[in-house]
């Protein structure tokens, strides 16, 4: 007994003077004190926080023990424990960890736990992965907030990016974020930033709201995507080869019949297209033009990077180039580009840095053409399209060529082979993209920097059609000729076809055009730390920036000669003198500059709470008649509370936790040149002169828009961050929204630029990133993105109920008072009061007179984004599903189809008895349900169905597997084969994109858009675009 | 401290560096002209007065059931040749084309010439805007004048002021006795006029008498809008007559450019080339700007069957046969117009029967053809003195339609005799006037008409000059055709030209005949109430119906003009105006359009002009 005691007592005496306290003080990436690191100990699920100090304090079992130290942006230090009663560590910086240091506005650093607003970052890996042509088009479920539309399959289809909502409705004014490279503005949008190569970008951050983006003025006020590119690091030269390619087909197609031939109410009728004719007989060969047209897609790419430096000098350079062969033939897009970075570092003072990106494209596209091709006839091939002698082959299209009069022979439908494979057109752009920037700190922590920019472009479209007729004429029904006394003596060609007859006699256009933006910088940041406990920083700088661009064309038609001499040399000199058509000399230059003062004052308290305001004063070269100077500024805060309060540190759970908030104010100048008269030479009028120019836009008065906008967030963590949450709400509205409209003639202009009304943007993102597991060999990440935005049009002038964007027949994009500022508004059919569809005593329904309706809102409900990756020793598994809920799509193109015939989804329905939805008016104010059927022939659908818009409103919800991709690593397979192995790293993928796409609509994708436009905006507009693709891609990247 | 220097004179640099307003850019383009001049304004001015007449005729000659189409749709973009639904619309030029086109080039001109002392320019602008003025009110009623231009909200005038203001304005114009402000002597006289060429105007080549002829036209037939539901007294049809005497005698006074008859009427003459350089009605079917003007779509036209029936006098068309001129022989007694208006075309290649090769084939207003039925089937309508060839002209007012008023006004003076023969003279002119076109373009050393076999039928031996002029004197000479024949004899012949039978019926046909492509057709329809044997509306003491045969087109959009209508109101409910623009004056003036009851109404199409009310409502056109 008295040894158990003894051994009892020996132990607790053991475990008593293993048992102690552990103190100390952690240092983040910078040296300063981190406040709030996590200190635990391994394998338990609690922990303890350092504080203001970094300090720390925690019970260790014994010096076995484990101490594990983690922090945002930092790589998570072991230290074991052993004799040590006090521990201190430095936690190196991680880049891979989302939370890392982002680049923000003007190029500034911050790490993300300091900012105040929303940004999401991506690393290069997350921008390349999807592997898209555009990398814009796969940021689409990447970014909570963040909507992406393209307008299409084509490799040369455009992009639009918007960020949480659109803020102009003017149709003159974009959208589209500012992209911001290497802390430098450029040109263009979602389509253009494109071109740039996505292996040459580090990182990129997304600025979402108008605090992020203040500094940068009106350009930001949608947001600002700020891309960093790679540069050389100290060390050994690296040298990476990428290899890239793709096949693709298309994803969806619109539902074609395959029953019927053209005609008209079941009946055949020559010469018809689509599908209102009869049933094919036994003997009719069925022809399926819209997949023999649409083919395969072939893309390749590849590019090779070189980088590397030493203390003074570093640099990267690259060169890739892309070859794109859409599914439309003759649909190409090739480009290369060279990129070449150095820095160089004389001193610890200075710090110089010179870019230039060189940029070459050519493509050829097809745009929204797909009418046609849908529209043909089944029982004809439209394949068949040239005869022996190169002359188009009519008989593919019309079956009776003869009876056609002259006006229909001249304008005939050409099978779309034809123009594809005998015409020729090309676009060549190159683009030059120079940034230089110096660095120098005087005095310690003060830092002066001077930037420069400089981004051209240059661009010419060039193309020629080939005749389409004989040079006799012959197609055509002449005119007789008669003498004197009335008798034919001969026929002579028709004259009042003449002009169009010589615009399909061959064609020459070519329209060169130039832009370039120039921008200058000069920064100044001081950071004064007053003392432990408070920090400041001053922002200080000066821009400069003038744009300018020219757009000139020239076009003939009709060749004299015969052969093949398709030059604007060889056209009638006739034609040549006309400034109309599409064929005509124009010349068109553009320019304004603008200056911003801009300032902002950082405040921090022990990293716990940051303040900042900023200001900008701007003037505007296109507000030079009105006040051209404008200021605005913006206010952020933060507070890690978690820290305040002195919660989260003590249990698994919840371990990190800050609020953000912010307001700001953001001015947006005008479209340029709106205040003077206009005046035009009516050259082709009888006796020419100069009248008012009704195209051109004028303004009265104009004052800047104005954009205000608070936001609220949070940045909560979990179980030691294994779980991330960031969240924000909110609450945009634009003041003095200047559009310009089409006002009354009795006004005194057609098109007027104008201030009017105000718009409002109420929205939540979130992004959720959890690490599922982690063990030695296998991890799963999951990355969630939600957001919706609820953009509404808060007023606008008295008995002003929309502003206009595009016009799709009847259907109008639209900014509506009260409802969404992207709506869609139509005609559609009398309803009462709850909305039921009137129909009369006949079983047809009421069609209304209001032209403008508001039928529907193109804004999703919300959009979610969800990517995970899985990984297993070297081998990874990664997907992103995008989707949405809601978003009406005006489906144009179906609708289209409908009216031709060619809707599959018409079969079932034509030439039977239908009874219309809808109720009937029992004239004492009741109603009730139609039960009259009526018979649904092409005449009843024309004009009961076919011209209400509204029934071609569909809600646009769908979700995509956006991409899978399968990677294996061989990195470690070649470290084995030995240092005498060129390859230092060598990783293979293959990725598959757009795999499937579950909606309801009944169009191809509703997704899309017919092209990139301002305003409201085009986005769920489908209108005949190139259908969207499933592709499949095989990369292989070799570092050397 | 040498830093601290350094970085103050980098931070001033910065500051200077991008200053202030002076840095600018000029906000101004440079491609386009930023003023004009008035020998430069002048010719568009003038070229968009023949626009706007076009303008008006392109809708109206489907609204008076002239002409019609293949299709039946109760809606579409052409509302006005469809089912009347005319609320989503988008755009008419007549609006525009008057408001900006004319009104604002008009202003600038005249403002131009005022600094310039160039009055002769401000004279022309102002007969111009007079003339646009009358056709724009005529199409839609109440419409901004006295607050034009002046907001983005003007007040609409009254039809009534705009007539009072229209009526003081061609007074000014001419130096009426009792103008308020004479302003033609000011602008004849004017010291520092510069010499205004063809090449500015080809109407007149800056001749001021004669456009002073067209303020008198346009003043008379602004007077002949009391007829016949305002003021029928004789004194009011005296002052018309004189008016539009005023016109004639001007026109014929001095050197006659179009002959005798003629005299100078103003004609917007084309010379033929591309585009706008043809005629607006002619084949090349020009267009200034999709979105700003209406191409003439003669193409996918057809005439209707009142025109061709009821008017030309077209019988039978199921037996070719039975159709063709007038002869003697058989009393068919067809217009000579038909041959000069329409080239006749057979019907199906495939047609194994006489009645499927009709050659002047026509339909009901807005009926629709059969689907067997192409266009080509039915006539070629680029024919004519206006719509035959690129180089055509476009009145802005013809000789006749002053006879016709003269013509109008002597009738309710209860002299039917001389109205008789003022609407012979004016009808034998108005043929002439189409075969000077059909010469032209045939042309004949005889200065004989010259037809074509195979459109000429019944095919004769003898020259074609002789049967013309046969054919022409005894359509204008029928006053003998007995009118108590049969009309299985007689077919729907007309007692045109009888002075002892003379009908307000026979003189408003004939008018109607004359007025094809011009925009006074529909006005002249609404004037009489569309009267028709359908709706019954009987006009004058003798309760006459004007238009016989005329009836509501098929297929009328149901929620407008079928739906809660007896059959009875139906055929009294007629289209009168057009509605006012919903994509500009419905959201930047909608509170006027409330005030008036025009907005998103479709019954405000229904309701009357001023002078179309109900006789005796009204008892002056000028008075609210």
């Amino acid at each position: 007994m008295k040894k158990q005691l003894f051994l009892l007592l020996f132990s607790l005496i053991t475990i008593m003077a293993q048992a102690r306290v552990v103190t100390g003080t952690v240092y983040d990436s910078d040296g300063e004190p981190a406040l709030g690191a996590s200190v635990s100990l391994k394998g338990a699920k609690t922990g303890v926080a350092t504080d203001f100090d970094g300090k720390y304090s925690i019970n260790v079992p014994n010096d076995n023990a484990v101490l594990t130290f983690s922090m945002v942006g930092h790589k998570t230090v072991f230290e074991t424990v052993g004799s040590r009663t006090v521990i201190d560590v430095n936690l190196p910086a991680n880049a891979e960890v989302l939370e890392a240091v982002v680049v923000t506005a003007m190029g500034q650093s911050q790490a993300k736990s300091k900012l105040n607003f929303g940004v999401q970052e991506l690393k290069s890996d997350e921008v390349l992965a999807g592997q898209s042509a555009n990398f814009v088009n796969s940021l689409q479920g990447k970014v909570a907030g963040v909507r992406v539309s393209t307008s299409g399959g084509s490799p040369n289809s455009a992009s639009q990016i918007v960020i949480r909502a659109i803020s102009s409705i003017n149709n003159a004014q974009s959208n589209e974020p500012l992209f911001v490279i290497d802390g430098m503005p450029i040109r263009g949008g979602g389509s253009s930033i494109g071109d740039i190569n996505p292996s040459d970008i580090e990182t990129m951050s997304v600025l979402k709201g108008a605090a992020a983006s203040a500094l940068y003025g009106q350009e930001g006020a949608n947001g600002v995507i700020i891309i960093t590119t790679k540069s050389g690091k100290e060390g050994k030269v690296n040298v990476a080869v990428n290899g890239g390619w793709e096949i693709s087909n298309t994803l969806n197609l619109p539902s074609l019949q395959k029953e019927y031939i053209g005609g008209a109410n079941g009946f055949y009728v020559a010469n018809s297209s689509g599908g209102w004719g009869p049933k094919m007989n036994s003997d009719d060969v069925y022809y399926d033009n819209v997949g023999n047209f649409l083919g395969t897609g072939f893309m390749q790419k590849y590019d090779i990077s070189l980088s590397g430096g030493n203390d003074k000098y570093s640099a990267y350079a690259s060169a890739n180039f892309m070859d794109n062969e859409g599914v439309v033939p003759k649909d190409y897009k090739k480009r290369m580009g060279v990129f070449v970075k150095g820095e160089f570092t004389p001193s610890k003072a200075m710090k110089i840095m010179l870019s230039a990106n060189f940029i070459d494209s050519k493509s050829r596209g097809f745009g929204n053409s797909m009418s046609t091709i849908y529209g043909w006839s089944i029982n004809r091939d439209m394949a068949d399209y040239r005869l022996e002698n190169g002359l188009p082959n009519w008989g593919n299209r019309y079956d009776d060529w003869d009876i056609l009069t002259n006006s229909q022979r001249v304008g005939a439908t050409l099978s779309p082979y034809y123009s594809r494979y005998m015409d020729k057109s090309r676009t060549e752009s190159s683009r030059v993209i120079i940034n230089t920037s110096i660095q120098w700190e005087p005095i310690k922590n003060l830092t002066i920097t001077g930037k420069f920019n400089y981004d051209k472009g240059w661009s010419s479209y060039e193309s020629s059609t080939v005749p389409r007729f004989t040079t006799s004429g012959k197609e055509f029904i002449f005119d007789p000729v008669y003498d004197e006394e009335g008798n034919q003596i001969g026929t002579e060609f028709p004259s009042a076809i003449k002009q169009a007859y010589d615009e399909r006699m061959g064609t020459y256009t070519f329209q060169p055009s130039r832009s370039e933006r120039a921008t200058a910088q000069l920064l100044g940041n001081y950071y004064w730390k007053i003392n432990d406990n408070f920090n400041l920083n001053f922002f200080v700088g000066g821009e400069y920036s003038e744009t300018k661009s020219y757009s000139a064309g020239l076009g003939g038609i009709h060749y004299v000669l015969d052969g093949d001499f398709y030059s604007l040399n060889n056209c009638d000199n006739e034609y040549l003198k006309y400034g109309s058509g599409d064929y005509n000399v124009y010349l068109n230059h553009a320019k304004r500059n603008k200056f911003g003062y801009f300032g902002e004052m950082r405040f921090d308290y022990r990293n716990v709470i940051q303040l900042s305001v900023t200001g900008r004063l701007d003037g505007s070269s296109t507000l030079k008649q009105m006040t051209s100077t404008y200021f605005y500024p913006s206010f952020t805060g933060g507070i890690i509370f978690s820290e305040l309060l002195g919660i989260g540190s003590s249990n698994g759970v919840f371990n990190y936790g800050k609020i953000r908030g912010n307001w700001a104010k953001v001015g947006k100048d005008a479209p340029a040149n709106q205040f003077s008269d206009n005046y035009k030479q009516w050259s082709t009028f009888p006796d020419k002169g100069f009248g008012v120019n009704p195209t051109i836009s004028k303004a009265i008065t104009l004052e800047p828009e104005m954009t205000k906008s608070w936001e609220i967030g949070a940045d909560l963590r979990f179980f030691r961050n294994r779980t991330r949450l960031d969240v924000a709400y909110y609450n945009t509205s634009v003041d003095n929204q200047i559009v310009t409209v089409r006002v009354s003639p009795a006004s005194g202009t057609i098109l007027q630029t104008r201030n009017e009304g105000c718009i409002e943007n109420k929205g939540l993102e979130l992004t959720l990133n959890q690490d599922i597991l982690s063990t030695k060999d296998f991890s799963w990440t999951a990355t969630l993105n939600f957001s919706y935005n609820r953009g509404k049009v808060v007023s606008l002038p008295e008995n002003v109920a929309l502003i206009q964007g595009g016009q799709y027949g009847d259907i109008f994009t639209v900014a509506y008072v009260g409802e969404s500022t992207t709506g869609l508004a139509g005609i559609d059919y009398e309803r009462n009061a709850a909305g039921d569809v009137i129909i009369d005593e006949n079983g047809l329904p009421k069609v209304s007179p209001v032209k403008q309706t508001y039928i529907g809102n193109r804004e999703p409900d919300c959009l979610l984004g969800l990517g995970s990756t899985f990984t297993w020793k070297d081998l990874s598994l990664s997907f992103l599903l995008d989707g949405r809920i809601g978003g009406d799509v005006a489906n144009i193109t179906g609708r289209s189809l409908y009216s031709n015939g060619q809707n599959a989804l018409l079969v079932p329905y034509r030439n039977r008895k239908v009874v219309f939805k809808g109720v009937v008016d029992n004239g004492d104010g009741t109603y009730r349900p139609n039960t009259t059927p009526v018979i649904l022939d092409q005449t009843t659908f024309n004009n009961y169905i076919y011209n209400v818009s509204s029934n071609f409103i569909e809600d646009g919800s769908y979700l995509r597997m956006s991409y899978v991709t399968l990677a294996y690593d061989f990195s470690n397979l070649m470290k084995r084969l030995g240092s005498s192995n060129p390859i230092k790293g060598l990783k293979c993928s293959l990725t598959g994109r757009n795999l499937f796409l579950l909606t309801k609509y009944t169009g191809a994708d509703p997704q899309v858009m017919p092209s990139a436009s301002n305003g409201t905006g085009s986005m769920g507009i489908d209108n005949y675009s190139v259908p969207s693709l499933r592709s499949f891609n095989f990369n292989v990247n070799v570092t050397f | 401290m040498n830093k601290i220097k350094s970085i103050a004179l980098a931070a001033l640099l910065g500051a200077t560096a991008v200053s202030c307003d002076d840095v600018l850019y000029e906000n101004v383009n440079p491609d386009v002209a930023h003023r004009n001049t008035c020998s430069l304004g002048l010719p568009v001015l003038v070229f968009y007065s023949s626009q706007v007449n076009y303008d008006h005729a392109e809708y109206n000659i489907y609204l008076s059931q002239c002409l019609t189409t293949m299709g039946k749709s109760q809606t579409g973009t052409y509302a006005y040749k469809s089912g009347w639904q005319f609320l989503t619309m988008n755009r008419h030029p007549q609006w525009r084309r008057h408001f900006y086109d004319i009104g604002v080039n008009g202003k600038e001109l005249i403002a131009n010439a005022e600094s310039l002392g160039s009055l002769n320019y401000e004279y022309i602008a102002r007969v111009i805007r007079l003339m646009s003025t009358q056709l724009t009110t005529d199409a839609f009623g109440d419409m901004p004048r006295s607050q034009a231009y002046e907001s983005n909200s003007p007040k609409y005038d009254t039809q009534a002021s705009i007539y009072d203001w229209m009526l003081k304005e061609a007074d000014n114009l001419t130096d009426e006795p009792g103008a308020e402000d004479p302003f033609y002597s000011k602008a004849v006289n004017c010291e520092t006029n510069q010499k205004i060429d063809v090449s500015q105007d080809r109407v007149y080549a800056g001749d001021l008498s004669k456009w002073k002829g067209l303020a008198y036209a346009i003043k008379a037939r602004l007077l002949l809008r009391n007829i016949p539901n305002v003021d029928r007294s004789a004194a009011t049809c005296q002052k018309i007559i004189e008016t539009a005497q005023k016109a004639i005698d001007t026109w014929r006074g001095g050197d006659a450019i179009y002959g005798a008859w003629f005299g100078s009427e103003p004609r917007y003459n084309f010379d033929g080339g591309v585009t706008e350089e043809n005629a607006q009605w002619s084949e090349s079917q020009p267009i200034i700007n999709a979105w700003e003007s209406r191409d003439n779509r003669l193409t996918e036209a057809v005439p209707s069957k009142f025109f061709m029936e009821n008017c030309l006098g077209v019988i039978n068309q199921g037996d070719e046969l039975k159709q063709g001129f007038y002869d003697k022989e058989n009393g068919y007694g067809n217009d000579p117009r038909l041959l000069l208006l329409f080239r006749p075309n057979k019907g199906p290649i495939s047609a194994s029967n006489a009645s499927e090769k009709v050659m002047l084939r026509y339909l009901e207003n807005n009926i629709g053809a059969g689907s067997t039925y192409k266009q080509s089937h039915f006539p070629t309508l680029y024919c004519g003195a206006y719509a035959a060839a690129k180089d055509a002209y476009t009145p802005l007012f013809t000789m006749e339609e002053l006879y016709f008023i003269q013509a109008e006004a002597y009738y309710w003076m209860g002299n039917k005799e001389q109205a008789c023969a003022l609407a012979k003279e004016a009808t034998r002119w108005n043929i002439q006037r189409h075969l000077d076109r059909f010469q032209k373009d045939n042309p004949s050393p005889t200065g004989g008409l010259t037809v074509p076999t195979d459109q000429c039928r019944p095919q004769g031996t003898n020259t074609a000059l002789k049967r013309w002029d046969r054919m022409v004197t005894a359509f204008l000479e029928n006053e003998k055709v007995e009118k108590t024949k049969p009309a299985s004899e007689i077919g729907n012949m007309h007692y045109f030209f009888n002075p002892s039978q003379y009908t307000l019926s026979d003189l408003m046909m004939q008018k109607y005949i004359a007025m094809y492509m011009q925009p006074e057709q529909w006005t002249d329809l609404r004037r009489y109430h569309y009267s028709n044997n359908r709706n019954g509306y009987g006009i004058g003491d003798d309760k006459e119906i004007v238009y016989p045969g005329l009836r509501r087109p098929y297929n009328l959009y149901q929620a407008f003009w079928i739906d809660g209508l007896t059959d009875a109101e139906k055929e009294n409910t007629w289209v009168q105006r057009y509605n006012y623009d919903p994509e500009t004056e419905e959201k930047y003036n909608l509170a006027e359009l409330e005030r008036l009851g025009a907005a998103k109404n479709y019954k405000w199409l229904r309701k009357p002009m001023i002078w179309a009310e109900d006789y005796g409502v009204r008892k002056s056109l000028t008075a609210e």
